[in-house]
C-alpha cells in the first residue's frame, strides 16, 4: 500500500521535483557566476574582506533562503490541493488503510522529497562557495543556511496543514500562527547568529501531529 | 489518542507563538520614553554635571547641584567635549589646571575606550588580515593575503585560495620559537588602516599565556607579554593611539578590565566596581567607556536605570564618583502592567548579538493573569478536559488562547 501512495504522490510532485532541481542549478549557476563577476572585478583579496566583515555572501545566495520555501510551498500545494478541491480526500479514507497512516505517509513522501531537494541544494551550495572560499567561510555559510531549510520545512507542513484543515476561521488561525513561528527561522542577519537550533527542530518535528489533527477534523467534517 | 495529543502539540504552538508577540506588541503600545540624563564631569568647576532632554530640541543643562546654565555655559563647562565650539566662539580657556588648551593638544591627549555587550564575542568568521608594522608608505598598506589562527597559524591566497606554505611556515615557527603553544584560544587586533600604526595581535595560546604577534618588514616579531592564565581573560581590544600610553584593553570573565600598558606590557587595573549595588559592571548587559583626557579620566557604566561615573586624575587615583539613577525598565508602569497579564514572555534577542531563545517568567505577578485566565475558562466555556485548565494553569493567557481557539474533538 505504502508503495502505492508513494507513486500517488510522485506522479503529484514530479514535475514539481525536476523544476525545482533545474531552479536549483540555475541559481547555484547564477551565483558563481556573480561571485566570479565580483572576484573579477573587486579583486580576490577585497571580495574575501567583504565576504568576511560585511556579510556579502550571505546577499550572494539569497535563493538558498528562498528556494526551501518555495518547494515546501508547492509541494504542499501540489499534493493537498488536488484532494481537497470537491473533497476528494473522501476517496482516499475508503482505501484500507488507515487515515493516520494514510496521511502521515503522505506528508513523509513530500517531506521526503523536500528534503532531498534541501540535500541537493545544501552540496551543491557547499560545492560553490569552496570553489572560492576557504574552510571558514564554508563552514559560518553552511551553518546560516540550517534555520532557513527548517523554515522551508516548516512552510511545508504548515501549508499542507491549512490546506487539510476544512474550517476557514481554522485556516486564518493556523495561517497567523504560521506566520509568527515561520518568520522566527529568517531573522540572523550575519552569519551563524543562531545560538542553537534544537527549540527551531523541535518546532518542526512536532508539525506531523498538527497534520493529523486537521485530517481527522475532516473525516468528521468539522466545521 | 492521538487526537489529542495532535490538538496540545497545536495549543502549545500558539502558546509559543503568542508568548512570543503578544508581549512585544503590549510594549510597543504602551512603552513611554523616559528622560535619560547624560551627566559628564566638569574640570572647570569639578563637578558633575548633566543634560536633560524634554523633546523638540528643548535640553535642560545642569549641574549636579541644581544650578541650571545656559547652552554657551554649559559648553563653556566641558571644554575636552565642546573645544571645536569653544574655540569658534573664542571662548576657550587658554589654560586648564596648568595645561595649556588649543584644539590640537585636547585631540592629542585625548583618547576613549569602549566595551558594549555586542562588541564581547559577535558572531564573527575567524579570519584575519596581517599588516606590515613598518611599512614603506605613510599610511599603512592593506595586506594581500588573510590568515586563520587555531591549530596552526596558516596564511591564505586570496587569488588561489591556497595556503602560502613558506610564510605560514615562517610564523609558526617563530611561535613556537618563542614558546607559544598551539591552538590559539583567542586572538585580537583593530583589523583597519585608519590608525597611525600597527600592533599586530595579541594571543592567547593553549596554555593562557599571552603573546604578542606583529609583522615588520615580512618578518614576525612574537613577544610574550608576561600575561598569563591568573587573570581569566574573557576578550582583548586592541586600538592603537599616537599616545601610546596601552596598546589596548582585555576584559576578564570577572568584568575587570585591564589596560594592556607600553610599560613592558604591565597591566593597570581601572575601578569598574560601584557601592550600590547591582552596579558593578557587566559586560553581558552593560556599556562601558573609559575618556581620557588632558587633565583627568572619566569612567561611564551605564546599564538599566543608572549610569555610574569614576573620575580618575592622571595617576590614576580616584578623585570623584556620582551615580545618576531613573526608572530602571521593569519598574516603569506599562512592564509592570505586563507581568500581572503575561505569565511569562519569549523572546530572541539577544545583546549580545546572538539569536537566542529564551524565556522570562514574571513569577508571582504572573500568577495575577494566570488567576484570571482560569477563572475565564471556567466562567465562560465549561465542560472541559482537565489538560485545557493545566495548559492555562501554566500557561495563562497564551494557553487561553490556545485552548479558546482549538476546540477539543471527540
Amino acid at each position: 500500500m505504502l508503495k502505492a501512495i508513494l507513486y500517488k504522490e510522485w506522479i503529484k510532485l514530479r514535475w514539481a521535483v525536476l523544476v525545482i532541481a533545474g531552479l536549483t542549478v540555475i541559481s547555484l549557476a547564477y551565483s558563481a557566476s556573480q561571485i566570479n563577476y565580483y572576484v573579477e572585478f573587486q579583486g580576490a583579496f577585497q571580495n574575501w574582506m567583504y565576504v568576511i566583515g560585511k556579510d556579502l555572501l550571505l546577499r550572494n545566495i539569497v535563493f538558498v533562503k528562498i528556494l526551501p520555501i518555495i518547494t515546501g510551498l508547492a509541494f504542499a500545494l501540489l499534493q493537498f490541493m488536488p484532494e481537497m478541491t470537491g473533497k476528494r480526500m473522501r476517496l482516499s479514507y475508503h482505501l484500507p488503510i488507515g487515515e493516520k497512516k494514510l496521511l502521515l505517509s503522505s506528508v513523509g513522501i513530500g517531506f521526503m522529497f523536500l528534503l532531498l531537494e534541501i540535500i541537493f541544494l545544501f552540496f551543491g551550495l557547499w560545492l560553490m562557495v569552496s570553489l572560492t572560499y576557504p574552510a571558514e567561510v564554508i563552514n559560518k555559510v553552511l551553518m546560516s543556511t540550517l534555520p532557513w531549510f527548517l523554515g522551508g520545512s516548516a512552510v511545508y507542513f504548515m501549508t499542507a496543514f491549512i490546506i487539510l484543515e476544512p474550517s476557514w476561521v481554522y485556516r486564518i488561525i493556523y495561517g497567523v500562527m504560521a506566520y509568527g513561528l515561520i518568520t522566527k527561522y529568517y531573522e540572523a542577519g550575519t552569519y551563524d547568529q543562531y545560538q542553537t537550533l534544537w527549540a527551531y527542530i523541535l518546532i518542526v518535528a512536532s508539525m506531523p501531529l498538527l497534520v493529523m489533527f486537521a485530517g481527522h477534523r475532516f473525516r468528521r467534517g468539522s466545521k | 489518542m492521538l487526537n489529542k495529543i495532535s490538538r496540545y502539540t497545536i495549543i502549545l504552538l500558539i502558546v509559543v507563538v503568542s508568548a512570543l508577540y503578544l508581549p512585544d506588541f503590549y510594549s510597543m503600545l504602551f512603552d513611554k520614553k523616559v528622560n535619560v540624563p547624560r551627566m559628564n564631569y566638569s574640570a572647570v568647576i569639578n563637578d558633575f554635571v548633566y543634560t536633560e532632554y524634554y523633546g523638540m530640541g528643548k535640553i535642560k543643562y545642569m549641574d549636579i547641584q541644581g544650578k541650571e546654565y545656559n547652552e554657551r555655559d554649559y559648553f563653556a563647562l566641558l571644554p575636552f567635549m565642546y573645544y571645536g565650539n569653544l574655540e569658534k566662539w573664542g571662548t576657550l580657556p587658554e589654560k586648564l589646571e596648568g595645561i595649556e588648551l588649543s584644539s590640537k593638544i585636547i585631540r592629542r591627549n585625548s583618547q576613549m575606550v569602549k566595551i558594549a555587550p555586542k562588541n564581547v564575542n559577535p558572531p564573527s568568521v575567524p579570519l584575519n588580515i596581517m599588516f606590515e608594522a613598518e611599512p614603506d608608505y605613510a599610511q599603512l598598506v592593506i595586506p594581500d593575503d588573510i590568515f586563520r589562527l587555531k591549530n596552526t597559524i596558516e596564511f591564505i591566497d586570496p587569488v588561489t585560495n591556497k595556503v602560502l606554505q613558506e610564510k605560514s611556515k615562517k610564523f609558526q615557527d617563530a611561535l613556537i620559537e618563542a614558546g607559544f603553544e598551539f591552538p590559539a584560544k583567542l586572538s585580537a587586533a583593530n583589523q583597519t588602516n585608519r590608525k597611525p600604526f600597527d600592533e599586530g595581535y595579541f594571543i592567547k595560546d593553549a596554555k593562557d599565556k599571552v603573546y604578542h604577534l606583529k609583522m615588520v618588514k615580512d618578518d614576525p616579531v612574537v613577544v610574550y607579554t608576561g600575561i598569563d592564565g591568573s587573570i581569566p581573560i574573557r576578550q582583548i581590544f586592541i586600538s592603537e593611539n599616537s599616545r601610546k600610553e596601552f596598546y589596548g584593553w582585555l576584559l576578564t570573565e570577572e568584568n575587570d578590565v585591564y589596560l594592556i600598558t607600553y610599560d613592558n606590557y604591565t597591566l593597570k587595573k581601572i575601578p569598574t566596581k560601584s557601592d550600590n549595588e547591582g552596579q558593578d559592571y557587566d559586560a553581558n548587559s552593560m556599556n562601558f567607556r573609559f575618556y581620557i583626557y588632558p587633565v583627568n579620566k572619566h569612567i561611564q557604566i551605564s546599564g538599566d536605570g543608572f549610569s555610574h561615573m569614576i573620575i580618575l586624575n592622571n595617576d590614576y587615583e580616584k578623585i570623584a564618583e556620582h551615580t545618576m539613577e531613573w526608572t530602571p525598565y521593569n519598574k516603569r508602569p506599562a512592564p509592570i502592567v505586563k507581568q500581572y497579564i503575561f505569565p511569562f514572555e519569549l523572546s530572541t534577542y539577544d545583546p549580545m548579538k546572538y539569536i537566542k531563545l529564551q524565556m522570562d517568567c514574571f513569577w508571582w505577578q504572573g500568577l495575577v493573569g494566570v488567576a484570571l485566565s482560569l477563572l475565564a475558562l471556567v466562567i465562560f466555556s465549561r465542560k472541559r478536559p482537565i489538560l485545557d485548565y493545566v495548559i492555562v494553569l501554566f500557561t495563562g493567557v497564551f494557553g487561553l488562547i490556545g485552548v479558546l481557539l482549538i476546540k477539543p474533538e471527540e
